[in-house]
């Protein structure tokens, strides 16, 4: 609470007739010289409302205490008022200068000064507290913006394992596939910087690893759940759940502003492109795959591997690390393929734990 | 503080009344001050910065004194000794003012009659 009028004068009298005028609406503190000043300024700064400060005192004068408010930045929220028996215009421009609020020339009189330090310290209780409210706000401006940032990740996840209990897995594969990605991108971030990777990326691109497969929605179950292999005619309608993918993604959101849709639509439709030209939808060659997609794409060939699935046993992380890296489950990246090497430990210590 | 004191002030040019309203209406504090005026060193000193050609001194001395008079309604004597400080504003070096004598002798005459009429009641 700011109620405390912190006075500044050498003489006795100057401090006693200050504090007659106003010990009925406030504290008084009082100081004999700058330095003293300074001292309850900083003890009090939470408390003063107003100081009333004399120019000429021995050991720092009022000036020296400006210049400390300034310095401290009290000079925001603490309003200064310069009471001097110097009429000279040098040091009421000087005064202003350093940011005084007003200046009173002794000898005064006190109901009009009164009525001006009450004005005073009026405007500043008022200004400090709209500020402290626009800060409140930013503050919950800032939450609220992290809620939405959580209800669309909760949004993608669901939508994500929507598809996935349509084709009869528990909803562990895009979580697993979104836990490969980030470590994946991890291990990009550190070795290749050319990618640009932060962690803000990192996080976004994770996340949006989720709506890899959403595009099966629109593949139907005699295809999706079919126990046997596909016919030539069932894979390419099975090839279309990328483009779907990202016709979904767009139908949901169509322009790029938003990151996570960004990305989202860049994974659903490139997960399935090779880097030597022979994926599809679009037969992309090289980094023409959008990195994010790309490293989607390890991700989900990982964890294929060494789950279980109706027509083939798990295999071991060491299994599924050497069929990648020697290409048998087609071409990557090979810096990507890197950097999966290099985070070899930590894919196979995610895959025991996400079994 | 009796009719007498304050009549006798008003005699010689003290603004009682507007230095009462200055403390608040507060006689007691008023007059705590105003007995106090004629132990304060601060109006010798502005003899001996004088005789010893000190203008640092000579100023911060009638500025002093020039603040504590009208403070106290002493409007006479903070008039006077407000010609000296203006002398002694921001000078380079000690003025050789011709006015600074017959100034001071001014204020002093001044100053003594005050003070006798303070003692008187004190």
């Amino acid at each position: 609470m700011r109620n405390t009028l912190l006075v500044v004068d050498d003489m006795e009298m100057n401090r006693d007739i200050l504090e007659l005028i106003f010990s009925d609406s406030y504290k008084i503190i009082k100081a004999e010289d700058g330095l003293q000043a300074i001292a309850r300024l900083s003890k009090y700064k939470d408390e003063i409302c107003a100081v009333l400060l004399d120019i000429f005192m021995p050991e720092m004068d009022g000036f020296g205490v400006l210049d400390y408010m300034h310095k401290n930045n009290l000079n925001k929220t603490i309003p200064t008022v310069l009471i001097t028996g110097d009429t000279s215009n040098e040091i009421k421009k000087k005064g202003y200068s350093m940011g005084v609020s007003d200046v009173i020339e002794k000898p005064f009189d006190s109901q009009i000064v009164k009525t001006r330090i009450d004005n005073i310290v009026e405007l500043y209780l008022h200004k400090n507290s709209l500020e402290d409210l626009v800060d409140a706000q930013t503050k919950k401006i800032k939450m609220q913006a992290e809620k939405i940032n959580q209800t669309n990740r909760n949004l993608w996840d669901t939508l994500g394992a929507i598809v996935e209990f349509r084709n009869h897995e528990s909803g562990m594969h895009i979580y697993r596939v979104r836990e490969f990605t980030r470590v994946l991108l991890g291990a990009v971030a550190e070795n290749y910087p050319e990618y640009g990777l932060t962690d803000e990326l990192i996080d976004i691109m994770a996340f949006a690893s989720v709506m890899h497969d959403v595009g099966k929605i629109s593949v139907s179950d005699t295809i999706l759940l079919k126990p046997g292999r596909l016919t030539d005619d069932e894979f390419e309608i099975m090839k279309t759940h990328t483009t779907k993918g990202s016709e979904i993604i767009d139908a949901v959101c169509d322009t790029d502003e938003e990151e996570y849709f960004k990305y989202g639509r860049q994974i659903a439709r490139s997960h399935h492109e090779r880097y030597d030209g022979r994926g599809y939808p679009d037969g992309l060659v090289g980094d023409d795959i959008p990195l994010c997609a790309q490293i989607v794409s390890i991700a989900d060939v990982y964890d294929a591997l060494v789950s279980e699935r109706v027509y083939k046993p798990p295999f071991t992380p060491s299994e599924a690390f050497r069929m990648i890296t020697n290409g048998e489950c087609g071409q990557f990246n090979p810096k990507l393929l890197d950097c999966f090497r290099i985070a070899r430990k930590q894919f196979e210590e995610l895959a025991n734990r996400l079994k | 503080m009796d009719n007498e004191f304050i009549t006798e002030l008003e005699n010689r040019g003290v603004d009682v009344k507007t230095a009462l309203a200055r403390f608040m209406g507060n006689v007691n504090i008023y007059k705590k001050f105003l007995l106090r005026f004629p132990a304060d060193e601060n109006f010798k000193k502005i003899k001996a910065a004088i005789d010893t050609r000190d203008k640092d001194a000579a100023f911060m001395a009638a500025h002093t004194v020039k603040g504590v008079a009208a403070n106290l309604g002493l409007d006479p004597l903070s008039h006077k000794v407000e010609e000296l400080v203006e002398i002694f504003r921001g000078v380079d070096k000690y003025p050789d003012d011709p006015k600074i004598e017959p100034l001071y002798e001014e204020a002093e005459k001044i100053y003594d009659e005050i003070c006798d009429i303070i003692d008187r009641y004190s």
